[in-house]
């Protein structure tokens, strides 16, 4: 390499005072790229404007990608206080950009996936209990009739299991189809890399080059793509089980810790309406008090158990 | 007592009246009575076996007993006591 470039660095050159008729001219071009750092720096567009920090970058092309590493060693020798890149670093830089966008959005994803995950369980739970509670009379009837109490919460759970496989089901359907259309619609993040020039630059070991890569640039894409792996289906499906086996635990052992004559106390609205008007009619022995459509109006209205009989309420003499 | 045994008491020991029908509306009927026999450990075989027989027996108390009822609102309309 020429080593024209070791006087950089050093004393200030004379101020140029002597007329440069090759200026502005094809000549002038090729010999600017041969200025010394310190004329370069001294060199202004009128007399008092000086170039002293202006020039700061210099492009040296190598004339094979192979001997990259022993040019950088040159010129850390020969200019030990500048800041050395080469191509590799600029296109890491740029792939590394592209690569952290990338991983920011598996991040999000794989963040999102979780809440998404935390927010299903809490509501599958949440749900199964609503459930569970508006069917205490049921298994208030179960428990009376002889279920032991691991019997309803295998019930609740099995139920809950079948829900959760038929809903990871339509999950991984619904994902296959998601994928698609991401796949489909996916936009590609661009990113243009200057590329190291073809290396036919033969005798020239370093050079002022104006603008390293603007001959040859190429365009990095990172395509968004929604990948469907067995792993995640199987992830998936798991998971939905394992929530519907969480939300079946939690209900039926709400359910399962009642005592029947507790939970069978828990009428609905309408039940004691029916004992009532049953009682009514056997006692009257008239069929026209049974008919909901006359009782319901004179027997609703009352908050239960103060017009009906004390018979009517359902059964609470089975005490454990 | 434990659960369990007090589980079956209920089961073996002690029958039920219900005042309303307390039965569950997505279950059939035989799978109704089923949710009783379930508890005192018959088998499913056995257990269908048992209601059919019993839903027999009911089918057969029924119709003896409309022809008791066509019988005796015979015997009331004609108005001679002769059964």
């Amino acid at each position: 390499m020429r080593s024209s470039l070791d006087a950089g660095g050093a004393a200030p050159y004379p101020r140029a005072a002597r007329p440069r008729p090759w200026r502005g001219s094809p000549e002038g071009e090729r010999r600017r790229s041969r200025l010394l750092l310190a004329r370069a720096q001294q060199t202004g567009a009128t007399g008092t404007a000086k170039l002293n920090n202006e020039v700061n970058t210099i492009y040296v092309s190598a004339d094979s990608a192979s001997s990259i590493p022993a040019v950088q060693q040159e010129l850390t020798k020969l200019l030990p206080t500048a800041a050395i890149t080469d191509q590799n670093d600029l296109a890491s830089q740029v792939t590394g950009s592209v690569g952290s966008a990338a991983s920011l959005a598996n991040n999000l994803g794989k963040w999102l996936s979780v809440a998404v995950l935390v927010a299903a369980f809490g509501l599958a739970i949440l749900l199964t209990m609503s459930a569970v509670a508006r069917r205490v009379r049921e298994f208030g009837t179960l428990k009376a009739l002889g279920w032991r109490g691991g019997r309803i919460v295998g019930q609740v759970v099995g139920e809950s299991l079948v829900i959760g496989v038929v809903g990871g089901a339509a999950g991984v359907a619904l994902g296959y189809g998601g994928a698609a259309l991401i796949d489909k619609l996916a936009t590609r993040l661009s990113a243009i890399v200057g590329s190291s020039p073809p290396t036919t630059a033969s005798g020239v070991a370093a050079r002022l080059a104006q603008q390293v890569g603007s001959s040859a640039t190429h365009t990095v894409y990172v395509t968004l793509t929604a990948p469907v792996t067995l792993n995640a289906i199987g992830l998936a499906v798991v998971l939905a089980l394992a929530g519907g086996l969480l939300a079946g635990a939690f209900g039926g052992w709400r359910a399962a810790r009642l005592r029947p004559a507790a939970a069978l106390r828990k009428v609905e609205w309408w039940s004691h309406c029916v004992a009532w008007t049953w009682n009514s009619a056997t006692a009257n022995g008239s069929r026209s008090a049974a008919r909901p459509g006359r009782a319901s109006p004179r027997c609703c209205n009352c908050s239960a158990g103060s017009t009906a009989p004390p018979g009517a309420r359902s059964s609470s003499t089975a005490r454990t | 007592m434990s659960e369990r045994v007090v589980a079956r008491v209920r089961a073996r020991s002690i029958g039920f009246v219900f005042q309303a029908f307390n039965l569950m509306p997505m279950l059939s009927a035989a799978e109704n009575v089923e949710t009783a026999l379930a508890p005192l450990g018959v088998g499913g075989a056995e257990r269908r076996r048992l209601i059919l027989i019993a839903a027999l027996i009911v089918i057969v108390a029924i119709v003896v007993g409309v022809l008791i009822y066509l019988r005796r609102s015979r015997r009331d309309r004609d108005g001679r006591g002769e059964s």
